[in-house]
């Protein structure tokens, strides 16, 4: 019995020092995110989407912090469809989304996702799926043109798809063809091609697990 | 906000119910513990832990008895399938009474299917064991479900610094030659994220043991688990 105790010593003695170094490690992108009051939410940013907020059901603010900056998000259900909206810091809308079934994408978009998987992966799975409608950019007479956020607004609210530059985005566990897994987030523009993929970092699960 | 206050309300109704069943004193306990994973690659992990239960009463009567009534070592290695179902192969060495002149011993092998679930927004973990427990005083298969839901305090992502709530229950059906036996085990826990994968949490359990007969015993375990990943 001596034996055996003298070997769990050693082994706390180990997974402490174990863990010490492994706190150093840190330095991976986190996106951190914090719910706050609609108080501390930018005037701007609430005034632009009044309309949405009032007849918004379950409606909550958020602050996300990413790298050096941050910014703020509403997620409300309106008119049955759950929207998220983007702000940056000072209150400029970033981008408008909704949450998806895939089902729900239109057909040659779902074939067109569907084909990107299949031939890319040895197997996958949807978890979240978004519409993104961002605002136009165009070029009139040699200028830049872009829409304003009351523009921008206006335009989701009315559902004009031809002033909204819709993308989707999907969120999906894929295996690759040595057998490995991972997650990540896929976006694809309005005709379903690949435009940008990004590894999600999952929370831990070891205290469901053990 | 209000979705973290209706779901600790739930939890705490159905933990005031539990309370309400005992029919003698419960026996309580303090387990701390240590765990350690390690992913090995995107498909394979460990894990490690060690933990060693206190006893402060007895059930029954409620008599003051303070003692170490454990000490246990377990390692798990997992295997994910895709939807993160995991499969997981166990072995745990326990010493029981390990102060105690008589003391005793285990040999146990687990066999594990879990996944998560998304229920109406909740992350809920379902978990299946199957268990062989080769005692020094008799050998004891056990059948265990266990269904759990934690969710961050602050916002809709655990981030560090933050605070999560855990609850679960688990079922426990045991037999051998001799019987059977049949547990409850809830539970209702506050974590927090340090950094880096590692975590503190504690909880406290309230187990029913013998549910198929009248001679039901009642524990009240607290346990304080560090979690780290390497």
């Amino acid at each position: 019995m001596k034996v055996f105790h003298k070997y769990m010593v050693i082994v706390v003695a180990l997974l402490a020092y174990a863990s010490a170094v492994s706190a150093q490690e840190i330095g991976e992108k986190h996106e951190n995110e914090e719910q706050i009051k609609q108080e501390e939410f930018p005037k701007l940013a609430l005034e632009l989407i009044k309309p949405i907020l009032e007849k918004g059901k379950r409606t909550r603010f958020f602050k996300e912090y990413e790298k050096d900056t941050y910014f703020f998000e509403v997620k409300t259900i309106y008119k049955k469809e759950k929207i998220s909206i983007k702000f940056y810091k000072d209150g400029n809308l970033l981008d408008i989304e909704i949450l998806k079934d895939f089902k729900d994408l239109p057909e040659e978009i779902q074939t067109g996702i569907k084909q990107y998987f299949q031939s890319n992966y040895k197997n996958y799975k949807f978890n979240r799926i978004q519409i993104q409608y961002n605002r136009e950019e165009e070029y009139e007479d040699g200028q830049l043109e872009i829409d304003d956020d009351e523009e921008y607004v206006e335009e989701f609210l009315e559902m004009d798809l031809e002033d909204l530059i819709i993308k989707y985005e999907i969120e999906a566990e894929v295996v690759i063809e040595k057998n490995e897994r991972g997650f990540f987030e896929f976006l694809f523009d309005a005709e379903g091609n690949i435009e940008g993929i990004k590894k999600i970092i999952k929370r831990a699960d070891d205290n469901v697990l053990y | 906000m209000t979705t973290y206050f209706t779901n600790f309300l739930l939890v705490s109704f159905l933990f005031i119910s539990l309370l309400g069943k005992a029919q003698n004193k419960p026996s309580l306990r303090w387990e701390p513990g240590i765990s350690m994973t390690k992913k090995i690659d995107s498909r394979w992990s460990y894990n490690l832990s060690l933990s060693g239960r206190q006893r402060f009463t007895n059930y029954g009567e409620g008599e003051k008895n303070i003692k170490t009534d454990r000490w246990e070592i377990k390692s798990f290695g997992t295997y994910t399938l895709l939807g993160g179902k995991k499969i997981s192969l166990g072995y745990m060495y326990r010493t029981v009474d390990p102060f105690e002149q008589e003391s005793g011993w285990e040999h146990r092998i687990t066999q594990q299917f879990a996944f998560i679930t998304n229920f109406g927004g909740y992350r809920l973990g379902n978990k299946f064991r199957i268990e062989q427990r080769i005692r020094s005083s008799n050998y004891l298969t056990r059948l265990r479900y266990a269904i759990s839901n934690d969710f961050p305090l602050q916002g809709e992502s655990l981030d560090p610094k933050e605070f999560y709530l855990i609850s679960g229950n688990e079922l426990v059906y045991a037999f051998n030659r001799r019987g059977t036996e049949l547990e409850n085990r809830f539970s209702l826990g506050i974590g927090r994220l340090i950094q880096g994968g590692q975590k503190i949490q504690f909880s406290v359990a309230s187990r029913y043991s013998d549910l198929v007969s009248d001679n039901r015993d009642h524990i009240i375990q607290f346990e304080s688990v560090y979690y780290f990943s390497l």
